[in-house]
This record gives C-alpha cells, structure tokens and sequence, in this order.
C-alpha cells in the first residue's frame, strides 16, 4: 500500500500515509458503528439487573471483565459478579517485589469481600511466594462461602501450610487440586459430598488412617490424581472408593524408617490407572473388572498385575519389566489384553517378553517405544 | 395442546404447549395447573414476545438440525440495541435458557476487544469517574493483568 519512497516529505509519500491512516480510522469507527445502531442513545445495559450482568460476564475471560471496571461508577464494582476467579501471582516480579506483593493481596482480599456469598463458580489461587501464602487459609474460607464449585490452591514447597476444616466439608466442591505442603488431617467429620476431581501433590497426610478417611469422605469421587514426593506420614496407602473410574499415582519418595509400605487398591469400578512409583513394592489391588488401560512406570509390579488381569490397554516401562523378571512371578492370563506397549531401555527385562505373550492369548498389537 | 399468552399491551398470543413450555416460568405454570386460562406476561410486550416464540417455535422445529438451528440463531440475534435488550429481560423473566445465553453472548461480543472509549461509545456509557478516580481504578484492578 505504501509505496517507497526516498523523503519523508515527499507528496506521494504523506498521501499514501494519510490514506493507510485514513483507513484503520474508518475500519474502527465501522466496528464501533456496527454495534451502535439505534437505542437512541441511551445506555441500557447498565441498567440490566445484577444478575443478568453476572451472566454476561460468564461469557468473558477474568482480564476483560476486570477491564470493564474502568467504564463507569456503575461498573467499577460489576465484574466482581465474574464467577471466575483466577489469581495467580507470577513467580518473578521485577521492580518494587514487596510492594507489588501486597498489591496483589489487598487486591485478592478486596474481591473475595466484594463477592460477599455471591456463588463463585471457578477459583484459583496460586501463591508461590512466602509472604502471600499466609492469606491462603483466609482466601480458601471465602471462596467456600462463596459456595465454589472449582477450587485450586497452589503453594510453594518449602513451607508447611494450614487448610481451614470447611474445605473438607464443603457441599458444593465438584474439582478440588492442592499443591502444597498442606496439612490435611483433621480429627473431625469430613465430607465432601459433590466432589468428583482431586488433585493432591505434595500433601500432608500425617498418618495412613487420615488419608484412608480422606477418601472414603468422597462418595462420589471420579478422578483422582496423587502425587507424593516427600514424606507425608503414610506407609500404607488404602485407596477405597468404590465411585473411581480414573486414577493416577506418582510416587517418587524414598522409604524411611519403621514404617509398613504397602498400597492397598480397591476400586471395582476402575477404568484408567496410571502408576509411576518406584517407592512401594508390595501392592495389593483387588479385581478390576472394568478397566479399559493401564500404564505401569517404576518397580512396583508385585501383586499389582493380579489386579488389573482384565486390562485392554496395558503399557510397562522398562524398569516394570526389568523388576518382574527380579522377582519370577506367575503371569496373570490377560483375556482382554489387546493392545501391550513396552518401554525400552538398556535394563528392559526381555526375559519376560514370551511369558507376557503367552498369558495373552488374544493380544493383537505390540509396541516397542523409546520412552512410555 | 395450545396456551395462550397475553403481553403486557393486552395482545393474545395462541401457540403450541410444547413450544410455550421451553419458557421454565411458563412450563411451571402449566405442571402447577394455572394454566388453564390465558396466562398474563406483564414484562413483555407484544412485539417481543412475537420474538420469542418465533426463537421457541424455530427451536421445536429444527431440534434435530443443529446446523440450520445454529443458523436461525445467528440471524435471529442480529438486531439493534433497543430489541436486544428487550430480548434480554424477556429471556431472563421467562427463563428461556437458550436465547438468554445467546443474548449475553451477542453482549459479550460487544465488549470485546475494545478499548474502554470504544465500549463507551458504542454502549453509550457515561464516565462519570474524575480523571484522578480513573487513574486509580486502572492502577489497582489493570495491575493483575499485566503479565
């Protein structure tokens, strides 16, 4: 459009200039235009009630709701009615740290005020700085009051943090994800009664009865994912929840002390299991005869594959190989098995490989990977 | 079976239970028996509702068509200012979920991508903030985003 040109002043040059200007100024004013037509000037949509408001702003991201509060008095407080809330404060902040640190926390503390029991649909907050961690247990309560339905709590690691109780009593919570070092065991009745999803990674259980109570409390629990990676207080995992379809444990934590270690798996109604542990060594997994795949990475195969006979889908790494073929075990028939992926690697059990394929009489494919 | 609807200028209105129904407010008037004679809509006038039963009869008709349903729907929402904010309280008194969510959508859109003077100007909004007031509001709210 704008054709070379030697000079800044030269004619053809500024009338090429004016006529790209002239355009974007029209294009603009076309699209503001379009959505002006006729109201005869007036500003209805500030006078759509409350909750109409707080259903259009469900229809926008956080950022463009928060941008609304600069429209007018009327809206400066609006988008507080967003049920979403995500507040996440950036790990590396550049110029005044503290400053901007208690920025963010007055700022969270004056929109969970603001809420005042308003339903929140959506919040996350992640804090990974010492300072602004602390609110966490204060933020936690006023999302529950706000009766939310998606929780995410996120922390960092090197520091031990309180949860309040009514976030294990909470009526409405349908996806619940922690990270943190958090204590989680109450001596109380807990009970979340909608809670489908839960995350916890880093979580402290404090003792094996305490993590058994955590879950037999979520009646209908879907999916859950475990992670552990430092010492939480449990030796022996009793996973019981009769509700499950998906699960995923990674553990990566060394065995200390006079502890039992065992992981107890009952779960009839399992569909996906993803376990990478080279923790445990003993599992006890009780039939599972709705489960579709498995993905099996670390040493822990022993008593887990009587468990989980009835998998389509199965995929081992080579560590899983190289531990089964340590301890000789007697092969489960795998009736259902269709579909075996194996992980190579130098250790890779290959010892194995005509044992597994003959307890898997109707196996139609085998995939050799790099990695799982 | 067929209700029938009088607006809030007295006009009747005589359409299909199945098609009135898609109304929550209306559906629980009918499973409570106040149905039986005309049911008054003091919120909604005639030429709205004529709107709105066309969305609801068109919805009953093409259930099963998503394509040519989803086509009805972005013409029908092409409409100025005024009609849509009637269309708004409409759906919003008689729980029409799906026109609702099309109408805040079409709002939404409108808020959009532009710049706060934009919004303004297209929705007629007035800045009643002081220039000092606007300069705080963008420095305590606008700072959450800036990353």
């Amino acid at each position: 459009m704008l054709r070379h040109s030697t000079s800044l002043f030269d004619k053809a040059y500024l009338s090429d200039l004016f006529i790209y200007f002239f355009h974007i100024f029209i294009l603009q004013f076309i699209r503001v235009m379009e959505d002006s037509s006729t109201t005869n000037g007036e500003d209805w949509i500030s006078r759509l009630p409350d909750s109409l408001l707080c259903h259009i702003f469900s229809f926008l991201s956080p950022k463009e709701a928060v941008g609304t509060s600069i429209l007018s008095k009327r809206w400066e407080n609006l988008w507080t009615l967003s049920p979403v809330f995500i507040f996440v404060i950036p790990l590396r902040l550049t110029g005044n740290y503290m400053n901007k640190v208690n920025c963010f926390i007055d700022y969270v503390n004056r929109v969970l005020a603001h809420r005042d029991g308003f339903a929140i649909e959506k919040c996350n907050l992640s804090c990974y700085t010492l300072h602004a961690s602390a609110h966490l247990y204060s933020w936690t309560c006023a999302a529950i009051a706000c009766m939310v339905l998606e929780l995410t709590i996120e922390s960092e690691l090197f520091r031990v943090g309180q949860l309040p109780w009514c976030l294990l009593t909470c009526k409405t919570l349908v996806d619940l994800k922690i990270h943190g070092r958090f204590v989680l065991n109450f001596p109380t009745f807990i009970c979340l009664p909608t809670l489908k999803f839960l995350y916890l990674n880093s979580v402290i259980y404090g003792d094996d009865a305490s993590m058994q109570k955590l879950f037999s409390s979520c009646p209908v629990l879907e999916d859950l994912v475990i992670k552990r990676h430092d010492w939480d207080g449990v030796g022996i995992m009793n996973i019981s929840v009769p509700s499950l379809k998906r699960s995923i444990f990674s553990l990566s934590l060394r065995s200390i002390g006079n502890y039992e270690y065992k992981v107890v798996i009952n779960t009839p109604n399992l569909e996906y299991l993803e376990i990478d542990d080279y923790m445990y060594e003993d599992y006890s997994v009780n039939s599972t005869p709705s489960l579709v795949e498995a993905c099996i990475q670390g040493t822990c195969v022993f008593g887990l594959l009587d468990g989980i006979s009835q998998v389509k889908l199965l995929a081992l790494s080579g560590d899983a190989m190289q531990s089964l073929h340590n301890i000789v075990p007697i092969l489960p028939t795998f009736h259902n098995l269709t579909h075996l992926k194996l992980g190579i690697d130098d250790n890779v059990g290959w010892e194995l490989l005509p044992n597994i394929l003959q307890t898997s009489p109707n196996l139609k494919v085998l995939t050799l990977s790099r990695d799982l | 079976m067929a209700l029938e609807l009088k607006s809030s200028d007295n006009k009747i209105f005589e359409v299909e239970e199945l098609v009135a129904v898609q109304s929550e407010t209306i559906k629980s008037l009918v499973e409570d028996g106040c149905a039986d004679n005309v049911i008054p809509l003091p919120n909604v006038d005639s030429k709205t509702l004529e709107l709105v039963l066309d969305w609801c009869k068109n919805h009953v008709d093409m259930k099963l068509d998503e394509e040519k349903l989803k086509e009805y729907e972005d013409k029908f929402i092409e409409v100025d200012q005024a009609v849509l904010y009637d269309l708004l309280l409409a759906a919003n008194y008689l729980n029409i979920k799906d026109l609702l969510n099309r109408a805040c959508q079409k709002v939404a859109d409108m808020l959009k991508g532009k710049t706060p003077e934009q919004i303004r100007e297209t929705l007629n909004i007035v800045n009643d903030f002081s220039p000092e007031e606007e300069e705080e509001i963008r420095k305590e709210n606008l700072w959450a985003f800036e990353e």
